[in-house]
């Protein structure tokens, strides 16, 4: 037998990141080897949050039908888990959005599932209608808002969001729908500091700075976006909030997107995140297109693995450009296919205005 | 004359929300009390200009039988309107208020909301006070059940004493290492003297060292009595625009870069958090500080500082303190630095990746792990030779016995940070270093000579078609170490396209199909080949075996290299493994 809380042990002393997922993955092969179910469904829990919150989703992915797997065929021995893996079964939800290879029937299927579970266990179809909500926001405003309004009136339980994602999910439909100052207000106990979690205010401060990027206010937006980079320059998860931040900068700074891009850039490569990596395109795409207007080439210090690298580090931004319009565009057109919406492409013109 | 009057609230409704949903613990009335007493000095100073010998006085005694503390400042004191006004607070605010802050910190600390958390520990608040700015001299008592009286007295000492008698379950709070303990917790910086008064004397129990102008002893010494740890060294934490001040103990011991540091930052002097994750670099896992701010906001529920351009300023700030500190141990105390660089090493690698000067500093006494054992980066720097990089751990591990026994060196820059130094230290010092480039690799090895090629030509054929349905193609190559009979390498496209077939094998229909659409963008050209060692013996052996043989062997040696490269198996290779082995087995018992 192993011991498996020592194992978990010794990896959650680990820094968050590659490390730790590599060394959680290792942990899964003993666990599997000695048959342990419980730590099989342990050690693969833990690998879908590391994944989760501090990389790009992939893993947590592949894993968990293995997990449910596990656990299916192992309920009665893993019934206290029922919680952690329904839990689970949101961020799988989430990640719908995030990969397009995922097509909308097949979302809708793993919708169905996902609320078949909630009502064998008896739980609230609240965050059922909160990731449906998100999902069709890409898809279809009418039925975001009918999902989102269902959120609202279905009951909280334990498998409900934290406070602070919740709110969060209520200001990000306020800032789409409703005004400024409404979403601002909803947000105070946010943006106050009283509520918070591992990834609010973080995704709140983005989710503003967004929005009066493109009310076109970039003050406020420059505001918000210093708030949300210094919580989360290190994180890999961001991704997509460096290529948000670059579309600011697009329009206000071409240096410091330049600097950004630059210092981020690493974090694509590793990334098997799609969404991530078409906000992180579409947002190079921006900087350098309006770069090129104003010159030819650019010095930057790009590591090797980079497709266009150049050993002397002298970059031409007409050459820069194109690459990150057609990644852009390549994935634009996928997930905006995917979602029957020209969502993506909208949100890609405004940037290259 | 003494008047009876009521609470306008639900006394015990308030008392709850503290109890139960504020304050985490009835410790914290030592603090209320502490902020209490810290306000009204401040008032009284003010309001006297010639007011400077504030103090606050704590003497645990037994009154009528019964254990008691007496918590006393020589502040402001309070007048009869003002203990009204106070009170009428109490009634009309809400939670909300509290939280939200629409209660303003003065009547938080002053008589009012905080008080009543002494509630949690007494079943009676009784206190005289002095006001100075009415002269009057009174006498309130007040009790759970929302009664209070107010008395006018003839006299009593100057400011505010609070008579709280311990209630049964609290009667540790009489004893003096607790209050002790709990003062120096919540206000040690407070920057007059709180002293505690027991049979045997008064003495100061706030006594803060002067990190700046101190002895060296006397600052460990603080840190050692503050933290209960013998500390390696301190970094005095002085800020430039005047935004904090402390000192920073270095940890005589390797932490991990998640663990929960107890840190003691105090705003104005009262205890804030614990926790350093606000206002403290990332990297400074190793350091446990003391340090007070008066310049920074708290977030509403005054647990955590208010993350603005000020935070923001402060945390670079204290971060400088570190580095410069640490920059200046390479001239002055360079075996601390070594000692440091030896504990601390994972810290200080995630300082040095974004910092080019603690990089230069450090780089040469950090240490990565090779195919020559540990090297120093500055031994790295040193070797004359071309050297191979490998970005994970486990093509570090696959591949080292072959680097080892070409010597070759091969550097391990999978672990956490190394990546980004080694690739630093190859740019600076432009060495002569490439990626571990698996298809690259193959190409170095060693090639049959020509005239083998007939021997193992049927060899390749059978492994070839044994392979291909584990989408694998078969070669083969004289390499050292001859113990390694095979070798598997696999690209990236391939690795990742065999995690998604893993997935899809251990998944049921509704995820197989997604993962189908994930595996057909994955490029058709990736690779994966087993690589047959010629200078093993068992590879040269099995050419002249026969077929059935040679199939279960190949299966088996397939098998084999994907555990030895640390790649997780799909489904049927174990089963096709033990299959193979007991073929092997009873061809042999059947001879």
């Amino acid at each position: 037998m192993i011991d498996g809380f020592e194992i978990q042990k010794r990896y959650e002393s680990l820094p968050h990141g590659e490390l730790r997922l590599q060394a959680i993955k290792n942990a899964i092969a003993l666990a599997d080897a000695e048959k342990d179910y419980e730590f099989m469904y342990i050690f693969r829990s833990d690998l879908m949050s590391e994944s989760e919150l501090y990389g790009d989703s992939f893993q947590a992915f592949l894993t968990f039908p293995e997990m449910i797997k596990i656990f299916d065929e192992h309920e009665e021995e893993l019934e206290k888990y029922k919680h952690d893996y329904i839990w689970e079964f949101k961020w799988i939800l989430s990640d719908c959005e995030d990969f397009y290879q995922v097509s909308k029937t097949k979302a809708y299927e793993l919708f169905a599932e996902f609320r078949k579970r909630c009502e064998r266990y008896g739980y609230s179809l609240r965050p059922y209608y909160q990731c449906l909500y998100h999902f069709e926001k890409a898809c279809d405003k009418q039925a975001a808002k009918k999902a989102y309004q269902q959120f609202i009136l279905a009951k909280r339980d334990e498998l409900a969001d934290c406070y602070a994602c919740e709110l969060n999910a209520m200001v990000d439909y306020e800032l789409n729908t409703a005004s400024m100052g409404r979403a601002l207000e909803t947000a105070y106990p946010i943006l106050s500091g009283q509520v918070s979690c591992t990834e609010i205010p973080d995704v709140t401060y983005n989710n503003i700075m967004h929005r009066y990027y493109e009310l076109g206010d970039f003050e406020k937006a420059e505001e918000y976006r210093k708030k949300c980079y210094r919580r989360i320059s290190k994180n890999s998860s961001y991704l997509f909030i460096i290529g948000d931040m670059l579309k600011l900068y697009s329009k206000t700074d071409l240096t410091k997107g330049v600097k950004l891009f630059e210092k981020h850039l690493d974090w694509v490569f590793t990334s098997k995140n799609p969404h991530s990596n078409m906000k992180f395109y579409m947002g190079a795409a921006a900087v350098f297109t309006k770069l090129a207007q104003k010159k030819d080439e650019v010095k930057l210090k790009l590591p090797e693995k980079f497709e266009l690298y150049k050993a002397d580090g002298i970059y031409s931004t007409k050459a820069l450009a194109e690459y990150y319009q057609s990644k852009a565009l390549d994935l634009i057109n996928k997930f905006d296919k995917r979602n029957e919406s020209d969502f993506y492409m909208k949100e890609y013109n405004y940037a290259m205005e | 004359m003494s008047e009876e009057n009521r609470f306008k609230v639900n006394l015990r409704g308030m008392i709850d929300i503290l109890s139960n949903h504020l304050y985490s613990s009835p410790d914290v009335f030592i603090r209320e009390l502490l902020q209490n007493g810290t306000d009204a000095i401040s008032a009284r100073k003010l309001f006297d200009k010639k007011f400077s010998n504030g103090t606050i006085t704590i003497e645990p005694k037994i009154i009528a039988g019964k254990k008691t503390i007496i918590f006393s400042d020589n502040g402001i004191g309070l007048s009869y309107d003002e203990i009204n006004q106070f009170l009428a607070v109490i009634g009309q605010s809400s939670k909300r208020d509290i939280i939200t802050g629409r209660i303003s910190e003065e009547f938080i600390g002053r008589f009012g909301i905080g008080l009543l958390s002494c509630f949690m520990v007494t079943n009676e608040i009784r206190l005289t006070t002095h006001s100075a700015k009415t002269g009057e001299y009174l006498e309130w008592i007040g009790t759970p059940d929302g009664i209070y009286k107010i008395n006018h007295l003839e006299s009593c000492p100057d400011g505010t004493s609070f008579y709280i008698t311990l209630n049964k379950n609290s009667e540790e709070y009489f004893e003096a290492d607790r209050i002790i303990e709990l003062v120096r917790y919540y206000g040690l910086p407070l920057p007059f003297p709180i002293m505690l008064k027991t049979e045997e004397g008064s003495q100061r129990i706030n006594t803060v060292v002067d990190y700046n102008s101190d002895m060296h002893d006397s600052i460990m010494s603080f840190g050692k009595d503050l933290f209960g740890i013998e500390f390696m060294d301190y970094i005095p934490l002085n800020s430039p625009t005047g935004l904090f001040s402390g000192v920073a103990y270095i940890l005589p011991y390797r932490i991990a870069a998640t663990a929960k540091n107890s840190h003691r930052i105090y705003l104005k002097h009262m205890l804030l958090t614990e926790n350093g994750s606000t206002l403290l670099p990332e990297w400074a896992f190793f350091v446990r500080c003391f340090i007070n701010t008066n310049s920074l906001r708290p977030t509403a529920s005054r647990e955590d500082f208010y993350e603005d351009d000020t935070l923001e300023a402060a945390k670079e700030e204290i971060g400088e303190c570190i580095e410069s500190y640490l920059m200046s141990l390479s001239k002055t105390k360079p075996d601390i630095l070594r000692k440091m660089v030896s504990i601390h090493n994972l810290a200080i690698k995630s300082m040095a990746i974004d910092n080019n000067e603690l990089f230069n500093i450090f780089i040469d006494y950090l240490e990565f792990e090779t195919t020559s054992g540990i090297m120093t980066g500055s031994q790295i720097r040193d070797f004359d030779e071309p050297f191979t990089v490998a970005f994970q751990i486990d093509k570090f591990k696959q591949y080292s016995p072959i680097f080892s026994a070409q010597n070759n060196l091969l550097v391990n820059a999978g672990y956490v940070y190394d990546d980004k130094l080694i690739c630093n230290l190859i740019d600076e010092y432009e060495l002569d270093a490439t990626a571990l480039d698996e298809e690259m690799f193959l190409q170095t090895l060693e090639d049959i000579p020509l005239s083998e090629h007939s021997e193992y030509r049927n060899f390749l054929d059978i492994a070839n078609e044994t392979l291909i349905d584990f989408d694998c193609q078969a070669e083969i190559k004289a390499f050292q170490p001859y113990e390694l009979s095979a070798l598997y390498i696999m690209d990236e496209q391939a690795e990742l396209f065999r995690q998604i077939l893993h997935a899809k094998e251990n998944s049921d229909s509704l995820f197989a199909d997604i993962y189908d659409a994930f595996a057909e963008e994955i490029d058709n050209h990736h690779t994966t080949t087993l690589v047959f060692n010629s200078e093993n013996t068992l590879i040269q052996n099995l050419k002249n075996i026969s077929q059935a043989q040679l199939t279960n062997i190949i299966k088996i040696l397939y098998v084999q290299s994907l555990l030895l490269g640390h790649y997780p198996l799909r489904n049927n290779e174990i089963t096709i493994m033990n299959k193979s082995i007991e073929g092997l087995i009873n061809g042999g018992i059947l001879k």
